[in-house]
């Protein structure tokens, strides 16, 4: 099985999208502004668009930092599908069991614009940190991956995004456990220089002197760098974290639950230096379970659920329900403690059950929305057209 | 009555605390409050027995808690992954409460634990779904009084709500004393019928 299968925009059956004033994947020109020609895989057409100060587009609506710098967004994902290979757990015997492809994420469209921060929010286990892995080009060999990317307005194919890792985009991890306990942290920052001889040195110079800087303007005393990570608090060895992904000034930073068991004004604070970042002009996902925090923080929310990102909005939209599009956003409104708590025991999906293992479950027949699993079952009905289409993909 | 009397703990060096005191009824609900790295997760254990007081007692309706066998103060922590047995298939760690079938079958309902869950590992589950088997765990042992120390911080807002409304159902039908720490001031307004604020005492 192929392990990554992203292809070039133009390439078919990515997922028709559209909608008022957005028609991505009915049309792809070849240059800026050129006349549509289907199936070239030149500059997307869409993303040559100035979108203006057009309110709503690609099915979301916008912050007041949001920017659409050259016209186009700093990242747009459009169609992603993940879908991983396993043996089917409903066969009696794992010796005869047969292999089928699971999918985890289908159809899922998000952007980033300049100069802000989106939150994707979602249950743990629900498989946002794949959105993650497939922007970062991370695909696991059981993987297969479709749908469309865009970084700066070029699209992106699998070799691309993996060029562009730690040079465009950068990941923020969610542990700081992700760094490597038996080196000092600058050196970790720093990175291997690259070329050789003169070249060489003089590129370790310069990433020397970057980090130094780096260093300053996080708040890191110059000896932090000679620490290894078992010597740093929490709080420093974050900044470290965000100093190795800023060290090749990246326009996109990709932020996986970073702020995992602070609670909310030391998590506020710890995004701080990612807000900063943003207000500097770059682009940030925050991929966080944490609703709460999402609203503090972010500039617009993407609610993701069963593996699809169902609203985008503007943080804004969370002062009042009624300004939110979809009832799961709605759900989760209520659902807040400082609102109604409600549990929402008009039986929708808690979300949790969306891992690999427990969509098999979930796809088992008759599991789904059956009324043993209650408020809790994955897939549980939210409108009758939910429900034939859980029946048609129950994963 | 669960009562703490002048207890003293600490980690070598400094005590956290000296001299500390709480009482919680049966059909309160009380929350902690105080400042990141005062304690609070350490008062809990030693609430529920895991840790000792290096001074004060611990005791439920006078009688101290017991060293062995079911303790009828139960905690619920933020880690859920840490309080099984990886080893275990998630039946056996269910059973360990020693609760009757017929009462294993309604929490199960009550939390949605689905059946296959309890063939699999513990690493097979999500982290909420393995902390709504750890609450059906706690609740099965039939505690008369219940810690619940960040249960619903890696949870979506959705099923922290759910799992609230299972816990204060449950502590209203058995009436149990709650004791809680939440870092989230709206869900402790939502929640407690007291707040203890541990560093103003």
């Amino acid at each position: 099985m192929s392990a990554d299968e992203m292809r070039k925009p133009g390439g078919g059956s990515g997922a028709v999208l559209g909608g008022p004033g957005a028609a991505p994947s009915s049309a792809e020109p070849g240059a800026a502004g050129a006349a549509p020609a289907a199936g070239d895989p030149g500059t997307a057409p869409h993303e040559a668009l100035d979108h203006g100060a057009s309110a709503v587009h690609h099915h979301h609506s916008h912050a007041p930092g949001s920017r659409h710098g050259h016209g186009h967004h700093l990242l747009q994902v459009e169609g992603l599908t993940v879908a991983f290979r396993m043996y089917d757990d409903a066969a009696g015997s794992f010796l005869t069991a047969p292999q089928r492809d699971v999918e985890v994420i289908h159809d899922l469209s998000i952007s980033v614009h300049e100069g802000e921060v989106v939150a994707v929010v979602g249950a743990s286990g629900s498989g946002k940190s794949l959105l993650a892995d497939a922007v970062m080009g991370l695909f696991e060999p059981n993987a297969s991956v479709r749908g469309r990317i865009w970084f700066d307005g070029e699209p992106q194919d699998a070799a691309s995004l993996a060029a562009l890792r730690g040079r465009g985009i950068s990941l923020v991890p969610q542990s700081t456990a992700s760094l490597d306990p038996l080196m000092p942290v600058g050196r970790q920052v720093e990175g291997a220089p690259r070329g050789r001889g003169a070249a060489r040195r003089a590129d370790a110079r310069r990433r020397a002197a970057r980090r130094a800087e780096l260093f300053e303007r996080y708040g890191l005393a110059p000896e932090v760098a000679r620490l290894y990570p078992h010597e740093l608090s929490g709080g420093m060895a974050r900044r470290v974290l965000l100093c190795c992904a800023l060290m090749d000034e990246p326009r996109l930073i990709v932020a996986d639950e970073p702020t995992p068991g602070l609670d909310l004004p030391l998590a506020v604070r710890a995004l701080a230096d990612l807000r900063a970042f943003a207000d500097a002009g770059g682009g940030v996902m925050l991929i966080t379970h944490d609703i709460e925090l999402a609203l503090a923080v972010a500039d617009r929310v993407a609610v993701f659920r069963d593996g699809t990102v169902v609203e985008e909005t503007a943080v804004a939209s969370f002062a009042d329900p009624a300004l939110l599009a979809h009832p799961f956003s709605r759900a989760l409104w209520h659902a807040l403690p400082e609102h109604d708590f409600a549990a929402g025991d008009d039986a929708l999906t808690d979300g949790e059950g969306a891992g690999p293992a427990a969509a098999a479950d979930g796809g088992l027949p008759g599991a789904v929305g059956a009324p043993a699993d209650g408020p809790w079952g994955a897939g549980a009905p939210l409108t009758e057209a939910d429900v034939e289409a859980d029946e048609e993909d129950p994963c | 009555m669960l009562e703490a009397r002048d207890i003293t703990f600490g980690y070598g060096g400094r005590p956290l605390y000296e001299g500390l005191s709480l009482a919680v009824a049966p059909g309160e609900r009380v929350a902690l409050s105080a400042p990141s790295g005062f304690g609070k997760t350490t008062l809990c254990r030693i609430l529920a027995g895991y840790e000792r007081p290096q001074a004060g007692s611990v005791t439920v309706d006078g009688a101290p808690l017991p060293r062995r066998g079911r303790c009828p103060v139960q905690l619920i922590g933020q880690h859920p992954e840490h309080v099984v047995d990886p080893r275990l298939r998630l039946g056996a760690t269910l059973a360990e409460a020693g609760a009757d079938e017929d009462e294993l079958a309604r929490l199960r309902e009550a939390l949605g634990i689905r059946e296959a869950w309890l063939a699999r590992f513990p690493h097979e589950l999500s982290g909420g779904e393995l902390q709504r088997l750890c609450i059906a765990r706690a609740l099965a042992a039939r505690p008369r009084y219940l810690i619940a120390d960040e249960v619903s911080t890696m949870l979506d807002a959705l099923t922290q709500a759910r799992v609230w409304q299972v816990l204060l159902d449950e502590a209203a039908a058995r009436d149990l004393g709650l004791v809680l720490v939440s870092h989230s001031p709206a869900l402790t307004a939502r929640l407690a019928t007291r707040v203890v604020n541990l560093a103003g005492e």
